[in-house]
């Protein structure tokens, strides 16, 4: 496969996986968030309850972290290409960076204290409001996060339109 | 080599360029928005039928997925029309074909989503007297079900409809090489 082959399919594949992404965290920022917060515990007492089966989870892995390694991929394919597409695949991957660790955070200091460590999230309440509203607050950086990625992938991809199969 | 690059630019062609777009962009938010649903909502839905409805019910007491869908997925639809209906003058005769089975995607998604929603939705989520058990889980299986025939749909229509917008796009640049 020759080496735009190649950024074509690593590129397209960020593209596809920062929008799976953008769009499971609008959904989660929609959908979710307003109900959370309006009585924090009782609210994810509810959640908790009602996914036994799947949750959030499922949906973004594996493809979250690969989208990640395919960001890092198309970065890498680029090297020999022009500056201006460089330079869009760079901001796509930082974005994408910062968001991977946001996500760490998140996971690591406020989802497993509310949602995954089965405690009576009602006899802590106040506890329970603090993490959340954090937690909503990272959500919403972490969701312009990977929209800036999404959007600076989607004009590397521009790019390679613009400069044709040769990108050089 | 290098090349000069320059945007054919007219005023048909800049409004064809967003219908495409923001039709895009809408299909992907309900494709995304329904594959979440798909993996998150339905499957907790199919053990302890009627407690897990509840629990859903009690959760959305202040926003739930209408939100999401509702005005992009009308908006969407509606621009994909009109992009269709413009694109047979403007597009190139592969991209037209593409763009009608798009179209067509996108159309069955929504005469399944009229159904989904008042048959299905309007008695597992939104009042009614409380199904039980049996009922809620043959609900929630159709459910599961026609989500993956309307996904299907959105799938063909993000896929076709990308395609449009690259060649159309591409169609559009004047490229002038030189040594």
């Amino acid at each position: 496969m020759s080496n735009v082959r190649r950024l074509h399919w690593f590129l397209g594949f960020t593209i596809f996986g920062l929008a799976h992404w953008f769009f499971g965290n609008l959904y989660e920022t929609v959908v979710f968030t307003p109900n959370t917060l309006s009585d924090p515990a009782t609210a994810l007492t509810h959640w908790n309850a009602f996914t036994k089966v799947t949750n959030p989870v499922w949906y973004f892995i594996p493809l979250s972290p690969l989208t990640f390694v395919a960001a890092v991929g198309a970065y890498w394919i680029s090297r020999d290409h022009d500056k201006s597409l460089r330079n869009w695949l760079l901001a796509t991957l930082l974005f994408t960076l910062v968001a991977v660790f946001m996500t760490v955070y998140i996971v690591t200091q406020i989802n497993l204290n509310v949602f995954f460590s089965g405690a009576d999230l009602l006899a802590n309440r106040a506890q329970v409001n603090q993490l959340v509203w954090r937690g909503m607050s990272w959500g919403i950086v972490r969701l312009v996060c990977v929209g800036a990625a999404l959007y600076t992938a989607v004009k590397a991809g521009y790019r390679v339109l613009r400069t044709g199969s040769d990108g050089t | 080599m290098e090349a000069t690059i320059q945007q054919r630019s007219s005023t048909t062609g800049r409004i064809l360029n967003s219908l495409l777009l923001i039709a895009l962009v809408s299909h992907a938010m309900w494709l995304f928005g329904n594959v979440y649903e798909a993996i998150v909502d339905a499957p907790n839905l199919t053990a302890s039928p009627a407690a897990a409805r509840q629990c859903w019910l009690d959760y959305h007491s202040v926003t739930n997925p209408i939100f999401y869908h509702i005005p992009n997925t009308p908006i969407g639809f509606l621009t994909l029309i009109v992009a269709w209906w413009r694109g047979k003058k403007s597009l190139p005769p592969n991209a037209q074909k593409w763009l009608t089975w798009a179209t067509l995607g996108s159309l069955g998604a929504v005469l399944l989503t009229v159904y989904v929603v008042t048959q299905i939705n309007l008695r597992l989520y939104f009042g009614g007297p409380n199904p039980d058990n049996a009922d809620v889980l043959d609900l929630a299986n159709q459910w599961i079900v026609l989500n993956l025939l309307r996904i299907a749909f959105e799938v063909v229509t993000v896929v076709y409809l990308f395609r449009t917008y690259l060649t159309f796009y591409s169609s559009r640049i004047i490229r002038t090489d030189y040594v």
